[in-house]
């Protein structure tokens, strides 16, 4: 046999191999990045929930699986029979024909805007087809946003007001629902921008005639309505009434104007600003009122002998750790820690108001909060002292931990590493521990209290004196972390260490040098 | 028109390709779920080289203490096979019971990687993070004991981070934080306020 006959024999057949090899290939390749890749989807709104519907773009048109879609409402039933596709959804019977614009309710006849297309197992239609088809099956009226790609149905979806209040000039939204905006501001605007709330209103603007705040301009965008507040100087944004209202006012000037001043001995009205929020708004987290700086009081009655009575803004902002989807430790059978550390967070804020010290909470309900969330409530709150709450089953009494980090001279600089932000603060927050720990061991009630660096996250990351504290067990009994008498106790003691830690002269000295 | 013997072929090498595609997939997907799996026995260094004596901070979780303990192992001269090594040894007296720190069964530590001779990266295996006991006191003794451990027998390791099956995780089981770099000496410092 001659060397060049078989592969003049086989070249076809060679060729033919690896066109199937590359198509292979390619299907596989095209496959694993579809796989990764983000699908396109609508987002629909209905009275009671909010989902995506994954859509398929073919030829400028993007289809959706229409029993899919009308899945999400209730039961439904479909046939297909040849080119024929009958859909049955509740007690309303629908025929639609493959590459045909016409649908049928029973003998009423519909017309879509574009072709009904049978699927390997349903049958899809266009979005807009769906948003004629969906009033028909569900008899509510059905808008459809097409730059937000979202539906509506019936009433669902979140309305606005805009209110522009006088001394102090601030401006008032209050929403119809909760609402968790991705906040940002620059070049002297505030963006809001409601990619999850379903915010319908109208396309507006407002012209304030306000030195602080001059307009305000609301549109849908593709990345989701958007609200932009014009400012002549840094606002801050508070929520309030359960996420309902957001007031956009001044940011406080000392925040503003004195970046790195000394520290103030507990309230730190003065201290840097947060490291990654160079400015002064304040993002929300999901599903909980995020505190923001002045949002809660000064405690119901002013203690003109102890200097935290005097601080207009939050001194001490607890952070009850975990919660929601996140439960942290199982103390026992039937004992979450998110659950010890919320009762303890609110009797702490309690006691503390009682001693006239300012205080919020960064969660006051059974939220999830991501670690990074708390962190930039705590940054852009500057309190005067960061408090994470924790329970553990191990030993007994009370364990202050402050960050395990070299301590690093405060620097004025507008920005901080993120995982080294307590750093500058590392004195300060040990003075304060070490004051605290006087204050207890000096108390009547006898507790076993320690004192330790500890690896607590996310103390490095907080720009502002922060300590962490785990009460454990009272005599090793961890039934006695749910006991109410034993959080009141354990509360007691924590609001007269801080109220009297903030009082001690030698702890303001040390605070407000930053370094013990 | 294709001969026929040569359809056969390329409906060979078809199904071959795909059979290769999907056997590549379950291979994956198996590689995947044993790495979750636990296989509960207690690790131990290759006894390939002779024993040399380790220092080993172990953790005492009643009295809340690290104390230094000696051990013997056989080490790598090789600097990442020697830390592991080490860690193992550590992660041996842990799962060990009764244990004074007890840690999740399967716990083990992965790899350890050596950068520039002072800083370690250890990568625990799934097994560690996912049965390890949640609170910041032992959370706390543990990445202590580890990180305490590491620097009194290779003394030159002045940093350390620490990965949970090769990928950086917020927190150990939901308070200590390995998303920092840990500074031998401030860890060394709470070791000796905790003898």
């Amino acid at each position: 046999m001659r060397f060049s006959e078989p592969i003049r024999l086989f070249a076809p057949a060679h060729l033919l191999v690896a066109a199937i090899g590359l198509a292979a290939l390619g299907f596989m390749a095209n496959h694993s990045v579809s796989a990764s890749s983000e699908p396109e989807h609508v987002t629909i709104y209905a009275p009671q929930e909010r989902f995506q519907l994954v859509t398929v773009k073919e030829q400028d048109r993007e289809y959706v699986d229409l029993v899919a879609a009308l899945a999400q409402f209730g039961t439904v039933a479909s046939n297909k029979d040849d080119n024929r596709f009958k859909l049955r959804y509740a007690s309303i019977s629908a025929q639609f024909e493959d590459g045909s614009r016409a649908a049928k309710f029973g003998r009423l006849s519909v017309t879509l805007p574009d072709a009904f297309r049978l699927s390997k197992n349903s049958g899809e239609v266009t979005v807009r087809s769906l948003v004629d088809l969906l009033p028909h099956f569900l008899n509510e009226k059905v808008d459809y946003h097409e730059v937000s790609r979202s539906i509506f149905i019936g009433n669902a979806g979140t309305r606005f007001t805009a209110e522009l209040q006088k001394s102090p000039a601030a401006l008032v939204l209050t929403f119809s629902n909760p609402v968790s905006p991705q906040i940002s501001v620059g070049g002297g605007r505030m963006r809001l921008v409601f990619d999850r709330d379903g915010v319908t209103t109208p396309a507006a603007s407002w012209r304030f005639n306000d030195p602080l705040i001059t307009s305000a301009t609301f549109e849908e965008k593709p990345s989701g309505p958007e609200l932009t507040v014009t400012a002549s100087q840094p606002v801050l944004a508070t929520f309030g009434a359960g996420g309902r209202t957001i007031s956009i006012a001044a940011a406080p000037k000392a925040a503003i104007t004195q970046p790195a001043a000394p520290i103030a001995p507990v309230p730190a009205l003065t201290s840097p600003a947060a490291p990654s929020l160079n400015g002064a708004a304040t993002s929300a987290p999901p599903q909980t009122p995020a505190v923001a700086p002045g949002a809660t009081p000064a405690g119901p009655s002013a203690n003109a002998e102890n200097p935290l009575a005097t601080r207009p803004r939050v001194a001490v902002l607890i952070d009850a750790a975990h919660g929601g989807d996140e439960p942290g430790a199982a103390l026992s059978s039937d004992l979450a820690e998110k659950d010890v550390t919320l009762a303890l967070a609110r009797r702490l804020r309690n006691e503390l108001q009682n001693r006239g010290v300012s205080c919020a909470l960064i969660r006051d309900s059974d939220a999830t909060l991501t670690l990074e969330q708390r962190a930039i409530v705590a940054n852009t709150t500057r309190p005067g002292l960061y408090l994470a709450i924790h329970a553990g089953a191990l030993g007994s009494g009370v364990r202050i931990y402050s960050a395990m980090l070299p301590a690093a001279k405060l620097t004025r600089t507008a920005f901080q590493p993120w995982e080294t932000a307590q750093a500058g603060y590392v004195g300060s927050s040990r003075a304060y521990a070490g004051a605290m720990v006087d204050a207890m061991s000096k108390s009547s009630v006898r507790f076993s209290v320690a004192l330790m660096p500890a690896p607590v996250r996310p103390l490095n990351n907080i720009a502002a004196p922060a300590l962490a504290v785990e009460v454990a067990p009272r005599n090793g009994d961890v039934a006695s972390l749910g006991n109410a008498a034993y959080q009141q106790t354990v509360a007691s003691a924590l609001a007269t260490a801080i109220a009297g830690a903030g009082a001690r002269p030698r702890a303001e000295q040390a605070l407000a040098g930053g370094q013990p | 028109m294709i001969p026929r013997h040569i359809q056969i072929s390329f409906a060979l090498l078809m199904v071959g390709i795909f059979s290769a595609a999907a056997y590549m997939l379950h291979l994956r997907d198996r590689v995947v779920a044993t790495s979750y799996q636990l296989d509960g026995k207690p690790v131990a260094p290759p006894a390939s080289s002779p024993a040399e004596p380790v220092t080993l901070y172990v953790a005492y979780d009643d009295e809340g203490v690290l104390l230094r303990r000696s051990a013997n192992a056989s080490l790598s001269t090789e600097p990442s096979a020697r830390a592991r090594e080490i860690l193992r040894t550590l992660i041996a007296t842990y799962l060990d019971r009764p244990s004074s720190h007890p840690i999740g069964a399967g716990s083990d530590i992965s790899e350890v990687f050596i950068v520039n001779k002072s800083l370690a990266v250890v990568d625990l295996n799934s097994a560690f993070a996912q049965g390890h006991r949640s609170g910041v006191w032992e959370e706390t003794l543990t990445i202590d004991s580890l990180v305490a451990t590491l620097s009194a027998n290779m003394p030159e390791i002045t940093q350390v981070k620490i990965l949970v099956n090769g990928e950086e995780r917020e927190t150990l089981a939901g308070h200590a934080d390995l998303m920092s770099v840990y500074d031998v000496n401030e860890v060394n410092r709470l070791v000796r306020d905790l003898r």
